[in-house]
């Protein structure tokens, strides 16, 4: 039976280093792609994957389960991810932040899909960074993380009101950057 | 049913927070008026949009790097605890250290564990060069990007440039039929 | 006076060592970590890559630094325009990147006040809304001296989004 991020919080406490990279390759990937929507860039996103993990594990010790694991951990990225950016509004020289560098994609794919998926994912990339930042972590939690609205209120700290009414917003705003984009659907 | 209401509540209806009367007459509406629902769709269209930014997979380094960095915080706790017994050892080699050595003020005098002898049989680099490659990793795992990086963006000036340089030639060849 | 600085070096390198150190460390630190993950052939491209850069004179290295500099001050977007292009560049036939590369080099040959009155007239272009920029380099001389395939290339290039 797999264990439940709670009792492997508890074997870390205990000393389980087995434990802990349980808990690392399943919560990798999602916070690793939180970070890399959010502030659209690869390599800080990174450095805010291994710093949350990282914290994670040095809280075991003092780790108290008040509400679910992922509401704590994906509060430690939001964290991380605001002060990212407050460190990037105030540089004004070279920071000591470094980046990873492009990587050229696999040649086995029909270029014109390549360029269509790719333009449209732009469009998208552009569209949600452009987003308020406490839409962007809304939208982001809700529309990729299938978060509810409590638990996001709960991250965000705010109440599920506000929380509603940034996604409401946001998806007013995403309907203007990409609205005309496709052929339009079925009615509902 | 205008409008006005109605456009203030289509994301609610698409998100099912109507009451289930309102959302008949919200839908009512969109049956009867193309602009309205226009917006219904478009917002429906965006909100699907996003499902082409799939997911990435993290870089295999960062799960190596995030245990090796525990592994030596754990290190670094044992380290606290056995300064007493360790500053004594210290103490000898440090008296010994400070007579022997040239250079005491550099970081890299306290990470580099051999010096200036082949690290990477294969490849025949000595420790040094390898210090160097670290200090320089990001730019050279991509040199030659960062080498045509300035050609690069000197793309979105050609047509400046040539358009500007056409204008001259015109300039002179006027002036000169003037001067004849 | 020996033995008491002897005891402040010593301790102070225990402490060091326990992770009180600096951002730059920090960043070594991980690079080095990142380093000794990597594979023995990403290790040779990366060997091979700092071999080329060490042969190379002061002045290409300064611009390549500047460059790398540069680029880390760019916004996610400009980024990313960045790299497409490159990936767009380095797809071209050689022969078409020399005529790319002749063409850029015609940018280099400028003085300087004249380069400094054109990143003032390309920084007031980049405000304009893209499809409008597109319309703006077709009416050019520029555009109208390319062939067809010439124009889709430099289409890509400059709008790899």
């Amino acid at each position: 039976m797999e264990e439940t991020d709670i009792a492997l919080m508890e074997l870390i406490k205990r000393g389980d280093d087995k434990a802990f990279e349980l808990l690392l390759a399943r919560h990798q990937r999602s916070v690793y792609n939180l970070a890399c929507r959010f502030l659209n860039d690869e390599a800080e996103a990174e450095d805010i994957t291994q710093e949350t993990f990282i914290r994670v594990f040095r809280a075991a010790g003092t780790y108290t389960p008040e509400a679910k694991f992922s509401t704590w951990l994906y509060t430690i990225v939001k964290n991380l991810c605001f002060n990212s950016l407050r460190k990037r509004r105030s540089v004004t020289i070279v920071s000591t932040e470094e980046e990873t560098l492009p990587e050229i994609p696999a040649e086995n794919h029909d270029p014109s899909e390549i360029i269509d998926g790719k333009r449209l994912r732009f469009k998208v990339l552009n569209a949600v960074s452009a987003l308020p930042e406490n839409m962007r972590i809304a939208v982001i939690l809700h529309k990729f993380h299938d978060l509810q609205y409590d638990e996001i209120a709960k991250i965000l700290g705010c109440s599920v009101n506000a929380v509603k009414l940034r996604v409401h917003r946001a998806k007013a705003l995403l309907a203007n950057s990409l609205g005309d984009l496709h052929p339009k659907p079925n009615d509902a | 049913m205008n409008c006005e209401w109605t456009k203030d509540n289509l994301i609610a209806c698409i998100d099912r927070e109507l009451d289930p009367s309102q959302e008949l007459l919200l839908k009512e509406h969109l049956h009867d008026c193309s602009a309205c629902r226009r917006e219904y769709e478009k917002i429906q269209i965006a909100w699907k949009t996003l499902d082409c930014w799939k997911d990435l997979a993290p870089p295999e380094h960062i799960q190596k790097n995030i245990l090796r960095e525990i592994k030596g915080g754990r290190k670094a706790k044992w380290l606290y605890r056995m300064v007493p017994a360790a500053a004594v050892l210290l103490i000898i080699a440090g008296i010994g250290f400070f007579y022997n050595s040239t250079d005491t003020g550099s970081f890299r005098q306290f990470t580099v564990e051999k010096e200036n002898t082949p690290v990477e049989a294969h490849t025949d680099i000595s420790q040094e060069n390898v210090d160097d490659i670290i200090v320089n990793l990001q730019l050279l795992r991509e040199k030659d990007f960062y080498d045509s990086l300035d050609r690069l963006e000197k793309i979105d000036y050609l047509p400046l440039v040539e358009d500007r340089q056409e204008e001259d030639k015109k300039e002179s060849n006027l002036l000169e039929m003037h001067a004849a | 006076m020996k033995l008491l600085f002897a005891i402040g070096l010593t301790v102070f390198t225990v402490f060091v060592h326990a992770g009180n150190s600096t951002a730059e460390e920090q960043r070594l630190r991980r690079n080095k970590v990142m380093w000794e993950a990597m594979s023995p052939q990403e290790k040779g491209r990366i060997i091979e890559n700092y071999r080329k850069w060490k042969e190379q004179s002061e002045e290409k290295r300064r611009r390549t630094r500047q460059n790398y500099e540069n680029y880390r001050e760019l916004s996610p977007e400009e980024k990313y325009r960045l790299k497409e292009r490159y990936r767009a560049f380095q797809g071209l036939d050689s022969s078409i990147r020399e005529r790319v590369n002749e063409r850029i080099r015609k940018v280099d040959m400028l003085p300087q006040e004249r380069k400094e009155r054109l990143s003032e007239k390309y920084r007031r272009m980049r405000e304009i809304p893209v499809v409008d920029r597109m319309k703006v380099l077709e009416q050019s001389l520029f555009w109208k001296s390319l062939s067809d395939q010439e124009r889709e290339i430099f289409k890509r290039l400059m709008f790899p989004d």
